[in-house]
């Protein structure tokens, strides 16, 4: 007897190839036939009429490290049809890790991520210091399966305590850290994450950042026995140096025969031309026999915040920046203090310019007359300026009031549409879990279906499911997922085609110590199937199956 | 399969600062033009606090730009001071 029976779906199965109709019978796990009509009997059937049933969604790029430890099922990412994540992205994962540098990683986590202490301290408890032990506190407790990088700069602070932010490694200390990341490897990791850019919670380079090439190369090195993944933040915010590190990429992937990945990669309308050149330039790489793959979002870049939190949207502004970092009290006070106030507004609007807030919309407010209206033509009803009424709001709203900074880069689907078909991006970077008070980071794939599928018709339904589950596990050389295909480990997606969407982003209370964050729910998916388990349903909601495994490369 | 040219650059070697690198890479300059020249370049480090730090993994371009270029985002050249 089968243990799960999906009946008359539109079978997509991740490689490309057109959908087809049939059934799929799943048993101890794992695919028992895809296609043709089954009529063995089966535990739970499921009548997958009208929707499309693919291979369960991929995200290569999350922040779900902390999360999973004290939320099995990522939420919301696994309604959203998400079965697998990779963690550890961006130099940061929660092992190696001595427990004296728990503190440390947690402030660069804080930072980077934007990921509260409630989401590390109290919320869960430290039970590893090495990879292994870590691997071993999730197996057996998470609901979607977790590829999880090693990540550069916990692997320094292993070996090289805090001169790991200070120096260069010796020779000793690269052969360590070699021994070190082999050991991650035989453990379960997929591959390394490193930063070119990222700074820790007092502003310094993080870790990986004094890292000099020749210590990556001896990384990679190690990388290369196993063949897994090299994955960097580049500076993203330059094309120069991004395109810089293309090059180094692909001298470390064809040395090593390694695959790498790069995220973010945005287009903007500030720069059309730049993300021409850095495709055109990873294109030539590729014809070398490199792998050096692009990872492209698929949402635009919106950033919502309230002055509760420091923001994403205050790096420009640093004085803003810090100021949010104030406990509560502390911030509602200088808010109101007149000196702190003119210096605040006198920072965002010199000589007088109110073009930095003007933009902002108001999000929620609980004077509903305000939401959807901008600061620049509120500040002009009142005679005041657009700086000057964000701090009045959030005195008067006692900082519940949040904004929005819409559209900020990679919103014209006529020019994204075409870069996520382009066969050499690989589609990612969510970022979920991470930067959660400043928007939400789940959705994209629901994203891909409605804008760039039924709206915009840049990609077949079929080349946009390959692109978030065989390509994925192709680039990422996991093993067993990916594809629907007899024997594969059986993880599905059910989806409606025709309504798959990414919800409203909704600021919601629960994180740890009823901490804020931005989601999103889903929509249009319908059932969600994780290593032969019913993981969530439309119908039912999110069951207690705890059937994610480590998805080995 | 000939890869187009790119404005040239390098990973500092440990203990490298700029007057190192420039001799380096602009030996037939004179030390103090040289180095003016590699800084002027390499902007993006002067945007960080302190302003011409690097670190071990940090790009130093060796000839300016060979395309204009804007920023692909409304940041600062490093928006996180580093």
């Amino acid at each position: 007897m089968l243990d799960i029976l999906i009946r008359n779906g539109r079978i997509i199965d991740g490689s490309g190839t057109p959908a087809f109709m049939g059934d799929i019978g799943i048993q101890d796990g794992r695919l028992q036939q895809v296609g043709g009509h089954i009529t063995a009997e089966a535990r739970r059937e499921i009548d997958a009429r009208g929707q499309v049933v693919a291979p369960g969604f991929i995200d290569p790029h999350t922040h779900f490290d902390a999360q999973l430890m004290w939320d099995a099922e990522a939420r919301p990412a696994l309604e959203h049809g998400v079965t697998t994540v990779v963690h550890g992205n961006c130099s940061l994962s929660l092992a190696p890790l001595k427990s004296e540098h728990r503190p440390r990683l947690v402030g660069m986590f804080q930072q980077i991520e934007e990921m509260p202490d409630a989401a590390f301290n109290g919320a869960f408890e430290w039970q590893w210091e090495s990879f292994g032990d870590f691997v071993k506190a999730l197996r057996g407790q998470i609901a979607l399966n977790v590829a999880p990088l090693a990540g550069h700069s916990p692997l320094r602070l292993w070996v090289m305590g805090e001169d790991a932010a200070q120096r260069a490694a010796t020779a000793d200390e690269i052969a360590q850290m070699q021994d070190l990341l082999r050991e991650c490897l035989e453990a379960g990791a997929v591959g390394l994450s490193t930063s070119y850019v990222d700074v820790d919670e007092n502003l310094a380079p993080v870790p990986s950042r004094f890292a000099h090439f020749d210590e990556l190369d001896a990384l990679s090195a190690v990388l290369g026995e196993y063949g897994r993944m090299l994955q960097v933040v580049p500076e993203f915010f330059s094309t120069d140096i991004t395109l810089a590190r293309v090059d180094q990429l692909a001298e470390l992937s064809l040395r090593h025969g390694i695959p790498t990945t790069f995220s973010p990669l945005f287009d903007s309308a500030l720069s059309p031309g730049n993300v021409t050149r850095i495709m055109d330039r990873v294109a030539e790489q590729f014809a070398r026999g490199a792998r050096v793959w692009p990872q492209v979002q698929t949402r635009p870049i919106d950033i919502s915040f309230s002055l509760e939190q420091a923001s994403l949207f205050f790096m420009a502004q640093p004085m803003w920046y810090m100021i949010q970092r104030l406990p509560r009290a502390e911030l509602l006070e200088k808010l109101q203090d007149p000196a702190t106030r003119k210096a605040l507004i006198d920072a965002a609007e010199p000589g007088g310019m109110t073009l930095a807030f003007a933009h902002l919309l108001i999000r929620d407010s609980r004077d509903a007359s305000l939401i959807g209206r901008t600061l620049g033509d509120l500040a002009k009803e009142r005679g005041t300026t657009p700086a000057t009424l964000l701090i009045d709001l959030s005195v008067e709203e006692d900082l519940n009031i949040h904004f929005l900074s819409a559209s900020m880069g990679h919103e014209d689907p006529a020019r994204v549409g075409p870069l996520l078909a382009n066969d050499l991006v690989h589609v990612g970077a969510s970022d979920a879990g991470a930067h959660i008070q400043s928007f939400a980071t789940y959705g994209d794939t629901g994203y891909l279906f409605s804008t760039f599928v039924r709206d915009g018709g840049h990609l077949s339904l079929e080349q946009a499911v390959r692109k978030i589950t065989g390509d994925t596990a192709q680039i990422w050389g996991l093993r067993d997922r990916g594809l629907l295909r007899t024997g594969m480990a059986a993880d599905v997606t059910i989806f409606d085609p025709e309504n798959i969407a990414r919800g409203e982003e909704l600021p919601v209370n629960d994180m740890p110590e009823n901490g804020m964050r931005y989601v999103r729910s889903a929509s249009g998916v319908d059932t969600v199937i994780v290593n032969g388990e019913l993981a969530w349903s439309a119908e039912g909601g999110y069951t207690a199956s705890r059937a994610g495994v480590i998805a080995s490369a | 399969m000939t890869l187009s040219r790119q404005r040239s650059f390098l990973a500092p070697e440990p203990g490298d600062d700029w007057d190192t690198i420039a001799q380096r890479c602009l030996p037939e300059d004179e030390s103090g033009s040289a180095v003016a020249k590699l800084k002027s370049w390499n902007l993006h480090l002067f945007a960080r606090n302190p302003p011409g730090s690097f670190t071990g993994s940090d790009v130093i371009f060796t000839e300016g730009p060979l395309e204009a270029e804007q920023s692909l985002l409304p940041l600062p050249a490093d928006p996180q001071g580093g």
